[in-house]
């Protein structure tokens, strides 16, 4: 291309930068808020905030959660169960709807394949008590669905455009080594109040000092759904079985065929020791029964997160009646199954302990400030062209469009991001469709923010969208206390560190919003030129 | 008009190759199958990059879009001889 | 986070190892022409010899780093909270070196100086 590589780079840098800049910055904040997730469903349910659950042994909340669900799921074809961890106080379980007797009996398929809703239930692990007067809401999972499967839309086109955004940022990030021969000279520089240079610098700092992250979350991103965006290994090796391909890839009992015959299940407390004895002790995360009540029944069991990177949890299955152990608990993968499941794991980052997922959400704000930086960086160098050739203080339609879409995307989102949760706290807690209401007031506002953003990108909109979300931000505590949740006086002070921390970090988002907001407030550094006639 | 010649050189034959390649390296690595499926998607999406950086760096529109089609022609002869000697077995 | 019994042990630790690094970045940053020059005014630069010696001096900070993050957390989590770590104090290094460039190489002592006395209460705080 025009003038050698390290140009064509820059070029291609720019572009495949710019173009899905706006969608990067909703998928990096989405995917930084999911480093706490949990956290963020837990103060989503205040109801919970005083509940602490006594504490009581993993087997003794599976035989629990196994007395609950045995009453409120029995024709179920399978349960799911996450047992409680450091993160999650209660058993959550969700069942497969049984089918209707009718249907069953018949063994006629369906006509139409209609999508039945999960069962679920929070179950005190100590009494099998629900814990059901919590409000209904989607948490966490909204903005950690949000990063990839975006949202009113089907998942499979949610997933592909993330996929082209992520491919591109990966371009990017490639071009962009390329490209920086300076790479290492301004390493650490940084110099504010310099217009375009301090973007330049900004966006080099974000972008340069945390690059081994942004590649590792690029690639593994994409790695994540890689068979989804790349199938033709599967389908040439498996033609026609992927499920096969799974079976191998992910291990488990596969497919389960209901006997039909009654048997009862297992207890699962045994069980949930066997395999944690099998594992030199470490703990049971996840359970899920296929079939219960039926001859056929398996009950499969997965190690909690938090040892090792790998995303493929060792697992173990058991003959759901008699208690045998179908698979071998010492199994291992091949190497590049295994080096797959570290890298799903890097970017998932549940092994993370609390420290280290500060790191990652650290590194999480990082790229989402290297994102921003870049788009508006764009703006900032085209507008001297474009008042050359339309004035001084005119742009042309395509950079006021840029204007347009960096404010609405970036000020807009991190407006809407706060309305979430004051919608979380302000409907009421019984009413229908609740989840659905609270993603809702997400889009609502982000919406109004963006036509505003659209009509006049100007930096008294800057101002008014990043104040507004710097105050709702910040106000975060007080709506906290006030609705019902355990408040900074109360969290601190009994240690509950994800609902503190949530708080503060609210907090200091919010004053990090409100300080931009005021700077913006300086003069311009365009310096006024002295008016003919004027006293000297 | 280069530009978005190669362009669309670079999304869509950077598929292509990406997903050639893919094809190739796992109806041929000498492994368990799922190893050789996932080995051959990991260095697809490698590719896939690459080929959307040669688009853009070669010195002509020509010269980006013959040595895209010579790149795919390699995973495309493996596959191919592939197919025949599991035809031939 | 097995390493040391006592619970104080280990939040000193890692802070030791974040200062550790701070200090080794802002040691290979005086390395540079340019921020040698914020420090001590226009024109000037590190002899070579002194150039030689920040960067292994900074080396050195990265290197204790890594080793503490390997004793306190367990196999591959203690890499990574290594590598999380460095981003963290290169961010922080940038920032300082932007709003205290004349304090740069007080900055990195200091750090040193912190680190390794924070070294010494956990490992206090351990034969306790």
């Amino acid at each position: 291309m025009m003038g050698g590589l390290r140009l064509s780079m820059a070029w291609l840098h720019t572009w495949s930068g710019l173009l899905v800049g706006w969608i990067l910055f909703l998928v990096f904040a989405g995917g930084t808020a999911s480093y706490f997730r949990d956290e963020i469903t837990l103060w989503m349910k205040p109801e919970l905030h005083r509940a602490a659950p006594a504490q009581v042994t993993q087997a003794a909340a599976a035989d629990r959660a196994q007395q609950v669900l045995a009453q409120r799921a029995p024709g179920s074809p399978r349960w799911y169960l996450a047992l409680p961890d450091e993160r999650n106080p209660a058993v959550k379980a969700d069942w497969i709807p049984a089918r209707p007797a009718a249907a069953r009996g018949e063994g006629a398929a369906p006509k139409k394949r209609t999508r039945r809703a999960f069962g679920s239930a929070t179950i005190d692990p100590a009494t099998g008590a629900d814990l059901g007067k919590v409000r209904d809401t989607r948490g966490g999972d909204f903005f950690f669905r949000l990063h990839f499967d975006l949202h009113y839309m089907s998942a499979l086109w949610g997933r592909w455009i993330v996929g082209f955004c992520s491919m591109s940022m990966l371009v990017a990030i490639l071009s962009g080594i390329v490209t920086h021969k300076r790479i290492f000279k301004d390493f650490f520089t940084f110099r504010p109040g310099k217009g375009q240079r301090s973007w330049l610098d900004a966006h080099n700092a974000t972008a340069v000092l945390a690059l081994p992250y942004h590649l590792m979350i690029t690639y593994t991103g994409l790695v994540t759904l890689m068979f989804m965006y790349l199938p033709s290994g599967v389908n040439s090796v498996y033609p026609e079985r992927s499920a096969a391909f799974y079976q191998d890839l992910n291990g488990g009992p596969g497919d389960v065929k209901p006997a039909g015959v009654a048997a009862p299940l297992a207890a699962l407390g045994p069980l949930v020791e066997r395999a944690s004895s099998a594992w030199h002790g470490a703990a049971v995360g996840r359970i899920v029964v296929n079939l219960p009540g039926d001859a056929n029944a398996t009950v499969t069991l997965t190690q909690q997160e938090g040892h090792g990177l790998t995303h493929d949890l060792p697992s173990v299955t058991f003959n759901g009646v008699t208690g045998a152990m179908l698979t071998d608990p010492g199994k291992q993968s091949g190497a590049a199954v295994q080096t797959r499941g570290v890298m799903y794991g890097l970017h998932v980052g549940r092994f993370a302990d609390p420290l280290v997922r500060a790191l990652f959400f650290l590194s999480g704000l990082a790229g989402c400030a290297m994102v921003a930086t870049g788009v508006l960086m764009w703006a900032v160098k085209e507008r001297p062209k474009h008042n050359k050739k339309h004035g001084m203080g005119r742009i042309g339609f395509g950079l006021r469009l840029v204007d347009g879409l960096n404010l609405g995307s970036i000020a807009g989102l991190l407006l809407a991001m706060p309305v979430f949760f004051w919608a979380n706290r302000l409907l009421p807690a019984a009413m229908a469709q609740r989840p659905e209401a609270e993603i809702a007031w997400f889009f609502m506002a982000w919406a109004v923010a963006f036509v505003a953003a659209l009509a006049w990108p100007s930096r008294p909109m800057w101002r008014l969208q990043l104040g507004l979300g710097g105050a709702l931000f910040a106000l975060v505590p007080v709506l906290n206390a006030a609705t019902g949740g355990a408040g900074l006086a109360t969290s601190l002070a009994e240690g509950i560190w994800a609902i503190a921390g949530f708080d503060l970090v609210c907090l200091g988002l919010g004053l990090m919003l409100l300080y931009a907001a005021a700077r913006l407030r300086m003069a311009p550094l365009v310096k006024k030129l002295p008016l003919a006639g004027s006293a000297a | 008009m280069g530009v978005a010649l190669r362009t669309i050189a670079a999304i869509g034959g950077g598929y292509g190759l990406a997903s050639l390649s893919t094809q190739a390296l796992a109806i041929t690595l000498p492994m368990a199958p799922a190893d050789a499926v996932v080995t051959g998607t990991l260095t697809g999406l490698v590719v896939y990059p690459c080929a959307v950086m040669w688009c853009f760096a070669a010195a002509t529109v020509t010269r980006a879009c013959l040595g895209l089609a010579a790149c795919c022609a390699v995973p495309a002869l493996v596959i191919l001889v592939h197919q025949s000697a599991a035809v031939a077995a | 986070m097995t390493a040391f019994a006592h619970p104080l042990a280990n939040p000193a630790l890692v802070a030791a190892a974040l200062c550790a690094a701070l200090s080794g970045w802002m040691a290979l940053s005086l390395a540079m022409a340019r921020h040698w020059q914020n420090q001590h005014g226009r024109g000037t630069a590190p002899t070579p010899q002194q150039s030689r010696n920040l960067r292994a001096a900074g080396a050195a900070g990265l290197v204790v780093a890594n080793l503490l993050c390997l004793f306190v957390w367990d196999g591959a989590q203690g890499w990574i909270a290594w590598l999380g770590m460095l981003t963290a104090m290169a961010l922080a290094a940038a920032v300082a070196l932007c709003y205290a460039p004349r304090r740069a190489s007080v900055l990195a002592v200091a750090c040193a100086l912190l680190a390794g006395a924070l070294l010494f209460c956990a490992a206090a705080l351990h034969a306790l």
